[in-house]
């Protein structure tokens, strides 16, 4: 029996209703569509193409992805610190780490930048345990280690840990450097220094004494 | 970066509102060898936001066919967990599966999203910064160590009236669908709830834990 008016009309509404909802959840397929490659780095250098004298400059406006999240509870993982901070040179560091901050959680604090910082030989370890884990955090980035399975009986490899030091502005002759001898799968631990007036900066570096990652570091340091 | 496919995600602005985060894969092959490439993308609902793929770390690839992980927040006391496995051949065999909710221990936000974004204390005569606690920070490291595979990410919180980074490792062992676990999700960095300092967006120290139930 042939459908009404009304009730081809009414099939028509749901087609358009539900379909839609069917495939709501399918992906989207972006067809690429142009084949495009870009000019040689050095052709897209500042200052190799113009922008018709339009200004460069963006004003991005700030939205929200949602609610702010919070919890009336306090954070159970935070705890309070404990000791009293002696000996250390108080400087602004990276994103605000004082001296201060790492004597309490690493246990010792890089000291002000200067002409008076050398370079000292880290004693090489010799008993490295076997540990293939190792985590290393430099500048927010975070990496899994692996320790290759070759280097279960020794250091075969020396890695040179930079301990880099410069005036402001930064010349490279300015910097220097000195080594260390870790083990692959070390803990390491970077941080950028500065003084209080911002004339001086260092970069500073520590590693792991053990091959635990989570215990005690030593500094790269004069 | 994956090894089936360079995985993105953004938020969506349609207009004024949000629409939420948006997963695409690249096709990774096709880019690699020149050929034309298309990308399939999975659009989420306002409720998942700044979503964070899996980059690959170390040279022991994942299980074959192993999907791509995300993370994201979820609430105050959960992670959402996503697998987004991408067929360039096949269209409709791609999935975007999730979210799992991991719990993680109580955290707030550190600055109000979009509102007072600027709330991190800075050296004199520095403006205040962002916190960026509305999301997990980059990179969700993922790493194959043979007998599990790990990922690890970090986020910053509010500790008490300052902020810290919390860490968490998130671990899968045995056969392929598995629920994962934290472990660890703890970070040295909380104990500056009581300094007079922020810990905001500092170097973290996460580590890998042995398991701790």
């Amino acid at each position: 029996m042939p459908f009404s008016v009304p009730q081809r009309f009414l099939c028509l509404v749901l087609f358009f209703l539900y379909v839609p909802l069917a495939f709501a959840n399918g992906p989207d397929v972006i067809k690429a569509s142009r084949h495009d490659a870009s000019p040689p780095l050095w052709q897209m250098a500042i200052g190799a193409s113009s922008n018709g004298g339009r200004s460069d400059s963006q004003s991005p406006t700030a939205r929200a992805t949602g609610a702010m999240i919070t919890n009336p509870n306090s954070d159970p993982v935070a705890a309070p610190l404990a000791g009293p901070l002696t000996d250390v040179t108080l400087l602004s560091n990276f994103a605000g780490q004082s001296a201060q901050d790492n004597r309490n959680l690493f246990g010792f604090a890089f000291r002000t930048p200067g002409h008076q910082w050398r370079c000292r030989r880290e004693a090489v370890r010799t008993n490295g345990e076997r540990n293939p884990r190792g985590v290393r955090q430099i500048d927010g980035s975070v990496a899994a280690l692996a320790r290759p399975r070759s280097t279960r009986s020794g250091p075969v490899s020396a890695v040179s840990a930079s301990l880099v030091e410069a005036r402001r502005p930064l010349p490279m002759a300015a910097i220097r450097s000195c080594s260390t001898t870790t083990w692959p799968g070390d803990g390491w631990v970077t941080q950028l220094q500065y003084d209080t007036t911002f004339t001086q900066t260092a970069q500073c570096v520590a590693v792991s004494t053990s091959s635990d990652a989570t215990g005690s570091y030593k500094p790269l340091r004069v | 970066m994956w090894p089936d496919a360079y995985y993105n995600t953004i938020n969506v602005f349609p207009g004024k509102g949000f629409a939420g985060a948006e997963a695409c894969a690249f096709d990774r092959n096709a880019m690699l060898s020149g050929a034309s490439a298309s990308a399939i993308c999975f659009q989420q609902p306002p409720t998942v936001f700044s979503l964070l793929p899996a980059d690959l770390d170390g040279s022991t690839l994942p299980p074959v066919g192993a999907p791509n992980y995300l993370v994201s927040l979820a609430d105050s006391t959960h992670l959402n967990f996503f697998r987004f496995h991408v067929d360039f051949s096949n269209v409709a065999n791609s999935t975007f599966t999730g979210p799992t909710l991991i719990s993680v221990a109580p955290y707030s936000e550190v600055c109000a999203r979009a509102i007072t974004l600027s709330c991190i204390a800075q050296p004199n005569p520095g403006e205040k910064v962002d916190g960026l606690g509305d999301r997990v920070m980059f990179r969700l490291a993922y790493r194959n160590f043979g007998d599990h595979e790990s990922l690890v990410v970090n986020h910053t919180i509010k500790a008490e009236t300052l902020a810290g980074v919390r860490w968490y490792e998130i671990r899968k062992s045995g056969g392929a669908v598995r629920l994962p676990a934290v472990h660890g999700g703890r970070s040295r960095r909380e104990l500056l709830a009581r300094q007079r300092r922020y810990g905001w967006n500092r170097q973290p120290r996460p580590g890998f834990q042995r398991f701790q139930p």
